[in-house]
Formats: structure tokens, C-alpha cells, sequence
């Protein structure tokens, strides 16, 4: 017979992890509530290094179609981390990322279904939106959750308001 | 015997006698040079180098990748290749044209039409290209969203001449203020002689939306010949079928799954799909002309020769969706020039192609009214006498999938709780089943037509939607928007209906029935439990050849097959690397006939690829 702490133990890991689970495997990220904030493999803060001087467009970039916003290379990272807190066991994680060339993977927040095309070139470059508009105050986050639901409603709704095409071709690819 | 009546005798035999050709295949002949195999649309060529004895010896010839394919967002390709003169042109997942060695799959050019820039919005389908040729002038047409391209068929090169620098702007001499409004042909354009004839449009709806006027162009310079308005100023005719000023605001009633041409005639054919939006009508009271029509337009002049309309006032996105196709049918000893428009209902209309009189007799019969306030639904709708129609029509609750407890179960949780009834039922507020659904019934990827077996061969789904409306917003530019709108499907994801879910069907036109119908596609893992002869649904159409074959791929178990054309039996099947949802060609090359087929996935969650497959013996 086992040890009943060991049972509990076992029960409340099980209890703890089960739903994240069933939660991971029944929902896509794109249908994540407002607030959505899931552990990331490094405590980042956007809160403390925004504070700093940093702005948005140091770390992220377009990529060449001008679709997805990229993750700063771990190399960047360590540019200043080099000197920075570099006995944290998070930096050290960076530090490994940076010499191998395996990123770090991140968890995401903001993610469209697959039949959803979506350009941030065409928000930030021509509608000339801020980053805040979809991703809210970035600044204040010590954790990224997710600041608006950005569903096909919010989507066309913002899009009425800034009289933006709203047909399906504007987003949806394929017949 | 008097001179006269003997020549006239002789003629009225001549339309008699059987069989579409009376000589031997050109090299022309045996390659595929429309995007439908010919300007009819037929989709059946004189290959017949590949048989039904030898079919089975199939195997792949060369592949191709053209590296553009991405997941996210899913591409597809829906595109069919055209070959001329040893040269294949295609289209790919992200809508660049690139012709190859039509026996090897080497590459000889590519044209970007985005030029090296960025989209600024969804890149769409392209269904396939366009070849024009005029002494030594040899040109591809190509459109890629809201833009007509002229490119020179031996460099890829855009041709100057033509527009600005090789680029026609559609959203421009549209008579329609097209500010904020989308404008998108996914289908290939129709030439005759010098002129590019142009369908395309804006979409259904609700949000404002272009409306889908056709026009023609000059085929040397761009210019705008002519322009035919899908929906009717005033003084025009069919203007009285809208209520008040609602024609000029109404967007939709385009051509989007492409027109075909009677030369010898100069009458293009194009269906029309719907008006916006296209789940309510209440703002455009009136059967609304030109809207899910069959029109006949005079290819010179782009005046109307004439039209019939196949569902007066839509509300259940019953758009035309499917080229019409031109056949030389035998009734008896009768040929009849014929042009045939299949629909998401599951009806295939029979017209005479000079007058517009069906070959069978169509019947108007009532519908029930609609219960949303404001709404006015046309008393009736037609419904031809002949061919059956090729898939369920309405639902039934005898209907209910029976693959599984679990699945009936769920099935019958979902359809309880909302109308149902004949095809026609309207929906509101609480919802109602659509079936056949807005996938049909049958879609944009095309019928063939066999002259010598007077067979027209049709593959056709049973998709359902489950559709609800309300009231929009305050402030809203419309009064109703979508509430709910999806497919019926059971909890695995299969089709909520009861199988079969699929059909390939031959017609025989002589006597208006079919001549077989077989059971297509399957799904493996169901066929392992014993649950067989499901079919699937399909994207992509079949085409047929004179050596007594049909082939189709589409299906969603990744096959593409080759079918007697004179039984059904399939005698010969291929697993693609993606899901096949396109229409095949074929065409004959260096001695050699060729089966090539896009597998470009990127649908009904299957994955993506960027492949073109040719098959040979």
C-alpha cells in the first residue's frame, strides 16, 4: 500500500496539471480569453526593460513579407545580459540559447487561425497604428497577457470604425 | 428535286449525324489550351493515349514545387494548368504565373505579379490563366486580385502596350465609386478575337460590397470596350427588380468561377452569384436582376442576347458556382448546341445555348415565406423537370448521420434546436439547417462533357450549413448580419448527414437521367471500422478523355483516380502528397500524354503544399 502523502502528492500534481492540459489540447491560442497570460519558459518583463529605454521595434521586426513581428534573437539579448544580472539562472538559459542557435520557444499570446492572412506592415506602416492599439500597454506588463480578444468581430468592428475594407477577401485567402 | 430544298436537306441532316468531330485530333487539340480544356468549357480532351486498359500502368512523370506555399495562412491551389505548344502554364499558391517545359516540369519563367513588393491584402485564388495568340503575338492573361496582367507567353515578361506597363487596375472604369470596397477575380478571363472579357467583383456582404460588372477590354491596349451592369441602372433592363435605389448600392451578383465562349456564335456565357447581402434581402426587395442568373451576352458588345434566373431573390448564398458549360447534345437524332449551368442546389439547368429555352421543362413552384420583418422572399423558384437532382434537397431528420450513437446524438442536439425543411426555408433569429449547403451541392470546380457518349460528368457533395441571422447594431451599415454560420458536422468532424457525402455522376443527355453514379472518395480510417462507401466531399472538378476516361482528384482521401467514363468503375488511384483540390488537365507532349493535378492542400484542415504532380505510362 502507498504511502498516503505520496497518493496526495501524485493526486494534486495530476489535479494542478490535467487542466492546463485538457485546456492546451481543446484550445487553440486564438480563441484565449482577454488576459490571457501563459508562463513563459523565461520570466521576461516588457515592463522592466520598456522602462529602461527600450521601445518596441528593437526587439521585434517584420518579417520579409511583412506578415508576423519576429522574436529577438537571443545574440541581442546577450549583448547587454553579457554584464546584466548574468548570475540569473533565466540569463543563463538565454546565454545557452545564444550559443547553441535553438531559441528560446516562447508561448504564445497572440496567434490567427490559419485561415486568417494578417500583415502587420499594412497596420503599423500604412494605417499607422501603434503596437498598444492590438497588444495594450506593454509597458505596464511584467507578464504579456492578452489585451484585446482580436477575434473576427474586434477585427471588422475596428476596421468599420476606421472605414477599412471589411470584405472577406481583405483576410480570408481562399475561396 | 428542287436545288434549294436539297441543300437544305442536307444541312438539316448534317445537324443530325453523330459525334463532335469528324477528323482526326490536331496536336492543339490534344493539348489543353483553356483553362477548361477549350473555350466551351468541356473539359474533354482527345487524348487517348492513356486507356482504360492501360491506365492502371499510371505512374508520376516529373513533379514540381513552386516553393510558395505557407501554412499560416493556409494556401491552397485551385489553379488547372493551360498547355500550348509544348509550354504549361500554371498559377501557384501565392498567385504567381510560371510556365514550364510541359514534358519535363522544367521551369522557363516565372511572373511575380506583386513585382517584388508586399500584399496589402489576402492574396485570393487564381484558378488558372489565359493564352491568346495572334500571328506571332502569343500572350497570357492573368488576374491577380483587382489586377489584369498582359504577359508575353515566351519571357514572362508583362507586356507593355497593354495598360500601364502590363497592368490593367479593374477596381478603375468600373462605373462604381470603389473607395474602401475590394474588388477580386479568381477565375481565368475569357478572349475572343481582341477582346479580354472580365468577370470579378466585390463580395456578399454584409458589409458594403463592389458590385460584379462584366467587361470587356481590348486584348492590345486595355482599354475598356464595353461594360455590362450585373446590376441594372435606370432605363436598363431587369432595374425594376430592385426596390428603390437598392440596385445602386447592392454589391455581389458577380461571375467569380469564370465564363465560357461560343466564338462561332460571339456569345459568352458567365453564371452570377449572389446579391449582398446574401442571407438577407429586405433593403432589395424584388427578384433582382441580374443576381443567380445564367446570362448570355453578346461577346463584341457585352449587350444582353439573354438570361434566365435560377433562384429570384436569393437569400441562401445559392450563387452561380460553377462555370456553364457548352455541349453539342443528341436528343434522338437531334443535336441541340446546348449550354448546361450546374448550381449548389444540386440542379443542372439545360438551355438552349441561341435562345435561352430549356431543353427541359422548368417548373416554378412555391416557397414558404420568410419570417424575419422585412424580408419578402419570391412567391416561387424554379426547379427543372430534368436531370434528378444530384444530391439531397432540404433536410429531413430522417437524414441525421448514422455513422455512430455519438455522432447521430450530437447531430440531432445541433438540428433540434433550429428550422428545418424543404430546400428553400429561410432562416432567422433561432437559425435553420441550409441544405444542400453553401458548398453544395456542386462548386466551382467543374462538369466534363463526353459529345461521342453524350455524357455530362458532375461530382457533387452533401454539404450542410447551419445558419442563423439577427438584427445588426446601431450604427451598423446593414440591418441583419450573421448570428451563427457553420458547417454540420458531427463531433469528429465528418459531415453531419447521413452518408454517402460524395457522388461522380455520369448524365445521360439524351434522356435527361443518369446514366451511373457512383459512391466517391473515402475516408480510410472509417472504411477500417467497417463504416464504408461514405464518400467525401470534394474541391475540384473532373475532366474526361476520348479514350473513354474520367479523371478527378478533390476527394478527401488525397486520391486522384482515373473512372470509366462508360461505367463508373474507378481503374486506376493515386495518394497525393496534399489534398488534390483542383481540377486535373491532361494534354499529349513529346509523344506522350500526360494527367497533371495540384496537390496544394491548405483546406478542411488539411496541410498545405506547393506541388504539381504529372503523371504518365
Amino acid at each position: 500500500m502507498r504511502h498516503p502523502r505520496t497518493m496526495n502528492r501524485f493526486a494534486r500534481v495530476a489535479v494542478s496539471v490535467l487542466p492546463a492540459i485538457l485546456i492546451l489540447a481543446a484550445e487553440p491560442v486564438y480563441k484565449a480569453k482577454v488576459g490571457y497570460a501563459p508562463e513563459q519558459p523565461v520570466p521576461y518583463s516588457h515592463k522592466t526593460h520598456l522602462s529602461m529605454g527600450l521601445k518596441c521595434s528593437n526587439c521585434h521586426q517584420p518579417d520579409a513579407e511583412g506578415f508576423a513581428m519576429s522574436f529577438p534573437k537571443e545574440t541581442f539579448c546577450m549583448g547587454c545580459h553579457n554584464s546584466v544580472k548574468k548570475e540569473s539562472p533565466h540569463i543563463a538559459k538565454v546565454a545557452e540559447a545564444a550559443k547553441t542557435g535553438k531559441p528560446i520557444e516562447w508561448a504564445r499570446v497572440y496567434q490567427q487561425p490559419e485561415m486568417v492572412w494578417f500583415s502587420h506592415d499594412i497596420h503599423v506602416m500604412d494605417a499607422k497604428l501603434g503596437c498598444e492599439t492590438c497588444h495594450g500597454k506593454l509597458e505596464d506588463m511584467a507578464v504579456v497577457a492578452k489585451a484585446r480578444l482580436l477575434d473576427m468581430k474586434d477585427c471588422m468592428d475596428c476596421h468599420a470604425k476606421a472605414s477599412a475594407p471589411n470584405g472577406c477577401s481583405t483576410c480570408h485567402p481562399s475561396q | 428535286m428542287h436545288r434549294r430544298s436539297f441543300l437544305a436537306q442536307s444541312l438539316a441532316g448534317a445537324a443530325l449525324l453523330p459525334g463532335p468531330r469528324a477528323h482526326a485530333a490536331t496536336a492543339r487539340e490534344r493539348e489543353w489550351p483553356n483553362y477548361a480544356g477549350d473555350a466551351h468549357g468541356t473539359r474533354h480532351s482527345a487524348c487517348e493515349q492513356i486507356t482504360p486498359a492501360n491506365v492502371k500502368n499510371l505512374k508520376v512523370a516529373w513533379s514540381h514545387r513552386t516553393g510558395d506555399a505557407s501554412t499560416r495562412p493556409a494556401t491552397t491551389i485551385e489553379s488547372t494548368p493551360v498547355v500550348v505548344d509544348g509550354v504549361l502554364y500554371l498559377t501557384t499558391p501565392r498567385c504567381k504565373v510560371q510556365a514550364l517545359k510541359a514534358s519535363t516540369g522544367e521551369v522557363l519563367w516565372t511572373f511575380d505579379p506583386l513585382q517584388g513588393k508586399s500584399a496589402r491584402r489576402a492574396p485570393g485564388v487564381n484558378r488558372g490563366v489565359a493564352y491568346r495568340e495572334q500571328g506571332d503575338t502569343k500572350h497570357i492573361f492573368s488576374v491577380y486580385q483587382d489586377s489584369l496582367w498582359c504577359i508575353d507567353a515566351k519571357t514572362g515578361k508583362p507586356v507593355p502596350s497593354f495598360g500601364k506597363e502590363g497592368v490593367v487596375d479593374l477596381k478603375e472604369n468600373f462605373d462604381h465609386d470603389m473607395k474602401n470596397l475590394n474588388y477580386r477575380h479568381t477565375s481565368p478571363v475569357v478572349v475572343y478575337n481582341d477582346t479580354v472579357i472580365t468577370g470579378g467583383g466585390g463580395g456578399e456582404g454584409p458589409y458594403p460590397e463592389a458590385p460584379g460588372h462584366i467587361r470587356g477590354f481590348d486584348a492590345k491596349t486595355g482599354e475598356r470596350k464595353w461594360i455590362f451592369h450585373t446590376t441594372p441602372r435606370p432605363g436598363e433592363y431587369g432595374n425594376d427588380t430592385w426596390e428603390g435605389d437598392s440596385w445602386a448600392t447592392t454589391g455581389g451578383t458577380n461571375n467569380w468561377a469564370g465564363m465560357v465562349l461560343d466564338a462561332r456564335r460571339g456569345i459568352v456565357y458567365a453564371g452570377i452569384g449572389s446579391p449582398a447581402f446574401d442571407y438577407y434581402g429586405g433593403n432589395r426587395k424584388g427578384d433582382n436582376l441580374f443576381g443567380n442568373c445564367l446570362l448570355a451576352l453578346d461577346a463584341k458588345t457585352g449587350k444582353r442576347k439573354w438570361h434566365f434566373q435560377i433562384v429570384h431573390h436569393d437569400v441562401w448564398d445559392y450563387d452561380m458556382p460553377q462555370q456553364p458549360i457548352l455541349i453539342t447534345m443528341r436528343q434522338g437524332r437531334r443535336a441541340i448546341d446546348a449550354v448546361v449551368q450546374c448550381t449548389k442546389q444540386g440542379f443542372a439547368f439545360f438551355f438552349d445555348r441561341q435562345t435561352g429555352k430549356p431543353i427541359w421543362p422548368i417548373e416554378e413552384r412555391p416557397i414558404a415565406p420568410s419570417t424575419i420583418p422585412g424580408e419578402l422572399l419570391s412567391k416561387t423558384q424554379p426547379f427543372p423537370s430534368k436531370p434528378p437532382a444530384l444530391c439531397r434537397q432540404g433536410w429531413k431528420d430522417e437524414y441525421i448521420t448514422d455513422i455512430s450513437p455519438e455522432a447521430h446524438a450530437h447531430v440531432k442536439a445541433l438540428v433540434e434546436k433550429v428550422n428545418r425543411g424543404p430546400m428553400y426555408t429561410t432562416t432567422n433569429q433561432a437559425g435553420a439547417v441550409v441544405h444542400p449547403g453553401f458548398r453544395g451541392g456542386m462548386l466551382w470546380g467543374g462538369s466534363s462533357f463526353d459529345a461521342k457518349r453524350n455524357r455530362l460528368f458532375v461530382n457533387s457533395d452533401e454539404w450542410s450549413n447551419i445558419l442563423a441571422i439577427e438584427p445588426a447594431k446601431d450604427g451598423m451599415p446593414f440591418r441583419y448580419a450573421v448570428k451563427r454560420r457553420e458547417v454540420l458536422l458531427d463531433p469528429n468532424g465528418y459531415p453531419g448527414i447521413k452518408p454517402p457525402w460524395g457522388y461522380l455522376t455520369a448524365i445521360d443527355c439524351d434522356k435527361g437521367d443518369f446514366a451511373w453514379r457512383i459512391v466517391n472518395g473515402e475516408y480510410p480510417e472509417l472504411k477500417a471500422k467497417g463504416i464504408k462507401k461514405t464518400g467525401t466531399p470534394s474541391h475540384g472538378g473532373c475532366i474526361s478523355t476520348a479514350s473513354g476516361l474520367v479523371f478527378m482528384a478533390g476527394t478527401f482521401d488525397k486520391k486522384i483516380r482515373a473512372y470509366s467514363s462508360d461505367s463508373g468503375e474507378v481503374l486506376w488511384e493515386y495518394e497525393l502528397p496534399a489534398g488534390g483540390f483542383a481540377t486535373p488537365c491532361t494534354y499529349e507532349a513529346d509523344g506522350k500524354q500526360f494527367v497533371v493535378i495540384a496537390a496544394g492542400g491548405g483546406k478542411n484542415g488539411f496541410a498545405a503544399r506547393d506541388e504539381f504532380l504529372a503523371f504518365s505510362l
